[in-house]
């Protein structure tokens, strides 16, 4: 795989009546995590949902896992998205939702996600996702985001309302993901330190441009 | 296939055909003997008329309640799975449209000959209950169209969601209108409503899809069957 995985070039995005990019440009490689600072309300969420087919733009490039976005309603092909708080169906339980959504493709089995669930500590039985704290809601997103071996997985605040067991957790599956299973990994955080030790590439929105640093 | 998926729905909808049964049968049926004589009586018209808009409108407000009930919020991460999202939905809403007809159709009749069975002696414009029947049947079209394309609407339009909620408030709001104007046909209607799959029973599997479809024709079957049983007693 010679092609970045994510591409964007000249990508403007107006919602809402305000300009959150101005012919923006951006790239991520696979096996390596690419970091995305600023301030809030930067644009960071919006420009993963442009990455994900949530939110579409204009300009002259956005190439996902080859699949140019800019002139097709498609999604993007093999990315996992956890972006701000994703929703999962509240009457099923943790393993159900996470059947729900792997049978759509089927190419997880049952024992495959189970092992997730018990990897991020996460309750393999019938208890309903309602009674779910933020965190565990958080994990299960996250295990949606890279259970199916997605090739470009987005983690939007992953850590945030984690404790510490499953901060650190995380912070070794985001290594892993990129080192060992060369996949590529977009990350935000608040935390400025896990920006500089996990990520091999940082950009920063400033006034609707993005930079690289 | 799930049933948990839409217990909120059809429990919504027991809710929804017993008001709507309550509504009928205060307004009408029982009140031959008793309680319609007591309405009419003590209270006078106009408050039960208000009663049946009330009864008329809450079915709507469950049903906007319901639209998010269902897990559709999970939809992104759906989508992101479906490798040809759009043309899903255009299937998705072709099936609910032609849904949709087939009960209203079933529906309008029933109203019909209800309305023949029990306003005997009073004429009825059929024409103006035609035309408003016509109206509230592209009220639902277009709602459906809104319900199944909320998401494509907002993510390639770039509406926000909001607005094509709103639009679909102001449907239902004309439709309470319609409602108020002529109670009657739109009580015998308003269940068509739940035979609208909404975005949260978005096919996974055809299967799942074909099971909840199944569930709601029999549902509503269950419902026909009810006010055949309750217009049956009447005609004796
Ligand atoms: N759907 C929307 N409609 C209008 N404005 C939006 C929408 N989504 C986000 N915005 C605006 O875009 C800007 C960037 O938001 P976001 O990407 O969530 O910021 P952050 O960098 O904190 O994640 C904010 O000013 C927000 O108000
Ligand atoms: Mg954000």
């Amino acid at each position: 795989m010679k092609n970045p995985a994510v591409l964007i070039e000249q990508l403007s995005v107006t919602l809402g009546g305000n300009q959150i990019f101005d012919e923006a440009n951006f790239k991520a490689d696979y096996g390596k995590v690419t970091g995305l600072v600023g301030p809030n309300g930067s644009g960071k969420s919006v420009l993963f949902k442009i990455i994900s087919g949530f939110v579409r733009g204009t300009g002259k490039n956005v190439i996902v896992n080859d699949e140019q976005l800019l002139r097709s309603t498609r999604f993007p092909p093999n990315v996992g998205s956890l972006i701000e708080e994703p929703y999962f169906i509240a009457n099923l339980s943790g393993l159900d939702n996470l059947l729900l959504l792997a049978s759509i493709k089927n190419l997880i089995t049952e024992r495959e996600i189970v092992a997730y669930l018990q990897k991020f500590g996460l309750p393999t039985d019938r208890q309903a996702v309602k009674t779910y704290s933020l965190g565990m809601k958080k994990k299960l997103a996250i295990i949606q985001a890279i259970m199916e071996q997605q090739t470009v997985v987005i983690l939007d605040e992953p850590m945030n309302a984690l404790d510490e067991h499953s901060a650190a957790l995380t912070r070794q599956v985001i290594q892993d993901l990129a080192a060992v299973e060369h996949r590529a990994v977009l990350l935000t955080s608040h935390q400025s330190d896990d920006i500089k030790s996990l990520c091999q590439e940082v950009f920063e929105i400033q006034e609707r441009r993005i930079i690289r640093q | 296939m799930r049933l948990s998926v839409s217990r909120n729905r059809i429990f919504a909808l027991l809710v929804l055909i017993s008001l709507t049964m309550i509504g009928r049968l205060a307004y009408y049926t029982t009140g031959r003997l008793f309680i319609r004589s007591l309405l009419t009586d003590v209270i006078w018209q106009e408050s039960v008329r208000l009663l049946d808009i009330i009864f008329c409108i809450f079915p709507y407000i469950l049903y906007l309640l319901m639209i998010d009930l269902d897990g559709e919020g999970n939809r992104e991460l759906i989508a992101q799975r479906l490798p040809h999202y759009s043309s899903r939905l255009l299937s998705v809403f072709l099936a609910q449209l032609l849904l949709t007809l087939c009960f209203w159709l079933l529906y309008a009749v029933l109203g019909l000959i209800w309305f023949r069975i029990v306003f005997i002696g009073e004429s009825i414009n059929l024409m103006s209950t035609i035309a408003m029947a016509c109206l509230s049947l592209v009220v639902h079209c277009v709602s459906t169209l809104i319900l199944v394309f909320d998401y494509e609407l907002a993510r390639t339009v770039g509406i926000a969601k909001s607005t094509s909620l709103t639009v679909l408030l102001c449907l239902m709001g004309l439709f309470v209108v319609f409602s108020a104007l002529n109670p009657d046909l739109a009580n015998l209607i308003s269940p068509v409503q739940f035979m609208i799959l909404t975005p949260g029973d978005l096919i996974v599997h055809s299967s799942r899809y074909l099971g909840l479809g199944l569930i709601k024709v029999l549902i509503l079957l269950g419902t026909i069957l009810t006010i055949f049983r309750i217009h049956g007693g009447e005609m004796i």
